[in-house]
């Protein structure tokens, strides 16, 4: 995962994989693409592979920025990340889309 | 770790019980001439907390009965329903056979299912005038009736302990695995999530709630749940659903019975207020800083006058007693538990016996410990059961005599001083006083009148098997109660007083210890070792007088104590102290009262007085005869209490003792 500082707005990459190895640097650049206070996409196209304590932390990630007032959006969620977060009953919660 | 459900199970039955009874207040206290919302409202609320709190357990038969009362309730509190007195009747048997199942659970016994579907169907009779789903239920755990339009799935609550993820559980595994055995609707429950910041990642703030609409039996959603999720974390329970084909039901809710058998509590608890604690904290915090201001001063000690030692010294002895003080006052449980029993026996006697009662509480917040508490039911239970059968008359009876046809009962307790005074006070014939004299006389207890005081002609009635009762009943009339309670209270270190006036009333006074576990003692010296007497056993200390001694044989010896004769003991005797001689001269006699009986203890010295901590040697030793407990002394030196209804066993039966005494009368 890694971020990036577009014109107007804060691009997440979430990587191939996001499992609890890597956890905490994950929560780390999510936090830094915060503190840029700008709109955020998360790029979610190659998710390979996710556990559920990622999706918590997507989750909780999301409901800051929703807190924070900064819009944030999906792009291209891959069908495992919705697969597992539609199994988790995290879906709706994600706002990811139904299809 | 994990979240032990089990530790929990204990406070589900205190839960429990104490709903139960503040249900069964409030039943007794509704007047069905105007029914109060309000406790129609306690009911509910109290229902509804059973039926959820059971439901965690996996007591699906309590869970569904308690669901059926608050459908009940319901309909009487949106008005839909007109509550009688044999609803009331009926609710009053629900909450005691609640309390059986209750009761089963913590005694690991299997709840009796078919009591509660027998009330359930009642209940849902009522309702509907046809059977209702709820008891459908229960009786199907008790009875494996073929239903085959029954459908069913399992409903599961999952919430995983904060380590989960740490330890390897990947709920998303768990629940493509439960998927792959049926229908699987999964709701996460968000609530316990912290903010971005707070948040380690690495744990889990998750939970949820998952239906699963399956044919599989519960031991296979088991299987695949347990085998990546400890139980503890988890809740399955059976779901009634119109949607799916059905299962086959077991015979009896194994989850159940398993929950039953292998997770109540051994313990007993006890509830504490917050604000109990808080002051324990203080005091902790207290003692803390003196510890670290010893160390100072010690640290720093140049030899120089020691007035900080002292003075640290004494603020550590005032909040050492402090927390001694407070600690005992956790043991402390409002009185409200034991009498609140009452009001139902009162309900439920009087209506028996035809006669007409108001029971009237007071005093119910008074603290008591909670042993004490537990010991009091019997003594209080034969007092009533008295009153209600012998004191209270007929209505009818007390009519013709002028006295309203309801009677009172006031059930009162109050702290004075060290003690607490329960008062049962009752309006009804009171005792007669002639009649106890006759039978006293006639029992041989009393050659004739000698003109005794009314405290000492009311004492007969705590002798074994006195009554002057002409009828006796199943209730009370046969002698045996009193003498109980009698024994109850003298055990508790407690006296009982009675005043009682014919045609008036009579009143039954209880005066107890606030503790069993501190006690005001008389510290004693015989043959080298120091023995300890509760001091509310001691009548008199007086020097041995020689004159009055009469020995019997080798084992009894009687004591001329103000016109009567005394056993005298030797505790040398009763515990085989080898080789002693007495030299009586010398010696101090202790008088004690036991049981309205006295004794003679001789002594070689009187140490000082003072409050003891009471620990029982049972715990660490074993039973000895004779010795109550024991405590440590200023020195560290252990010293053992004496039972002093033991010791008039020992001088009542001086078979008992085995040792023979080098016995020498004079020098």
């Amino acid at each position: 995962m890694d971020w990036q500082l577009k014109n107007d707005y804060v691009l997440i990459h979430c990587g191939d994989h996001m499992n609890l190895a890597c956890i905490q640097d994950h929560k780390k650049i999510l936090s830094e693409a915060l503190m840029k206070n700008k709109p955020i996409t998360l790029e979610a196209d190659k998710i390979n592979s996710i556990d559920t304590a990622s999706l918590q932390l997507l989750l909780v990630f999301t409901q800051e920025a929703t807190r924070r007032k900064i819009q944030w959006e999906w792009k291209a969620p891959s069908f495992t990340f919705l697969y597992v977060a539609n199994l988790t009953g995290l879906k709706e919660l994600l706002s990811l889309p139904k299809e | 770790m994990p979240i032990n459900t089990n530790q929990f199970l204990q406070t589900f039955v205190d839960e429990s019980m104490e709903l139960l009874q503040e249900s069964e207040k409030t039943l007794l206290s509704i007047d069905i001439q105007s029914v109060n919302s309000e406790n129609i409202n306690h009911l509910f609320r109290a229902m509804h907390s059973i039926k959820g709190t059971s439901a965690i357990f996996n007591f699906t038969s309590i869970n569904l009965f308690a669901n059926t009362l608050e459908s009940f309730l319901g309909q009487v509190r949106s008005n839909t329903r007109i509550l009688t007195k044999a609803d009331i009747d009926l609710l009053l048997k629900s909450v005691d056979c609640i309390r059986t199942a209750i009761v089963n659970i913590k005694n690991k016994n299997p709840i009796n299912n078919g009591e509660l579907s027998e009330l359930s169907t009642i209940f849902n009779e009522k309702m509907v005038g046809m059977p209702h789903a709820a008891s459908d239920k229960i009786g199907s755990l008790e009875k494996p009736i073929e239903r085959k339009t029954q459908k069913f799935g399992w409903d599961i609550t999952f919430t995983p302990s904060r380590n989960s993820f740490q330890c390897g559980t990947e709920p998303s595994r768990l629940f493509k695995q439960l998927s792959e055995i049926g229908k699987l609707s999964i709701q996460a429950g968000i609530d316990q999530l912290p903010e971005f910041h707070q948040l380690d990642p690495t744990e889990c703030h998750l939970n949820w709630h998952l239906k699963l609409y399956t044919d599989a039996p519960q031991k296979e959603v088991e299987n695949i749940i347990y085998w990546v999720e400890d139980k503890e974390n988890v809740c399955i329970t059976p779901i009634c659903t119109e949607e799916k084909e059905s299962p086959i039901i077991e015979k009896k809710s194994t989850v159940e019975n398993k929950t039953t058998q292998k997770n109540a509590a051994q313990t007993t608890s006890i509830r504490i207020e917050t604000k109990k604690i808080d002051s324990l904290i203080n005091i902790t915090g207290e003692l803390i800083i003196n510890q670290s201001k010893l160390n100072q001063i010690t640290k720093n000690f140049n030899g120089t006058p020691l007035t900080d030692i002292y003075e640290t010294l004494d603020l550590l002895e005032t909040h050492s007693k402090e927390l001694q003080e407070k600690v005992m006052r956790i043991r402390m449980v409002p009185i409200e538990f034991l009498f609140n029993r009452f009001q139902r026996l009162a309900h439920d006697l009087s209506k028996d016996l035809g006669k007409e009662v108001n029971l009237i509480i007071a005093g119910e917040q008074t603290e008591l410990d909670k042993n004490m508490i537990e010991m009091l039911s019997d003594p209080i239970l034969h007092l009533m059961r008295n009153a209600l059968d012998h004191g209270i008359e007929l209505p009818a009876a007390r009519e013709k005599a002028k006295k309203p046809s309801v009677a009172t009962i006031w059930l009162n307790a109050y702290q004075k001083g060290s003690h607490i005074i329960i008062e049962m006070i009752d309006d009804g014939a009171g005792l007669n006083k002639e009649k106890i004299l006759s039978k006293a006389i006639s029992a041989g207890l009393l050659k004739e009148n000698q003109g005794l005081s009314d405290d000492e002609i009311y004492k007969f009635i705590f002798q074994p098997g006195f009554s002057t009762a002409e009828r006796i009943s199943d209730i009370s009339g046969r002698g045996v109660g009193l003498d109980v309670v009698y024994k109850n209270i003298t055990a508790l270190g407690g006296k009982i007083e009675v005043q009682s006036k014919m045609g008036i009333g009579t009143t039954f006074r209880l005066c107890l210890p606030l503790t069993l576990a501190i006690m005001e003692c008389q510290l004693i010296k015989i043959s080298g070792q120091i023995y300890i007497i509760p001091l509310m056993n001691i009548l008199e200390i007086t020097k041995l007088d020689i004159k009055q001694f009469n020995k019997i044989n080798d084992r009894t010896r009687l004591y001329h104590f103000r016109e009567q004769y005394i056993p005298i003991v030797f505790l040398q005797e009763i515990f085989s102290i080898p080789n002693f001689s007495v030299d009586i001269e010398k010696k101090l006699l202790i008088i004690m009262e036991v049981n309205n009986q006295l004794i003679g203890l001789v002594v070689d010295e009187l140490l000082s007085q003072q409050q003891i901590v009471i620990k029982n040697i049972e715990e660490n030793y074993e039973k000895i005869p004779g010795i109550a407990g024991v405590t440590i002394l200023d020195d560290g030196k252990a010293a053992l209490i004496l039972d002093i209804n033991a010791i008039l066993d020992f001088a009542s039966n001086p078979q008992l003792i085995n040792n023979k005494p080098e016995f020498s009368e004079k020098n």
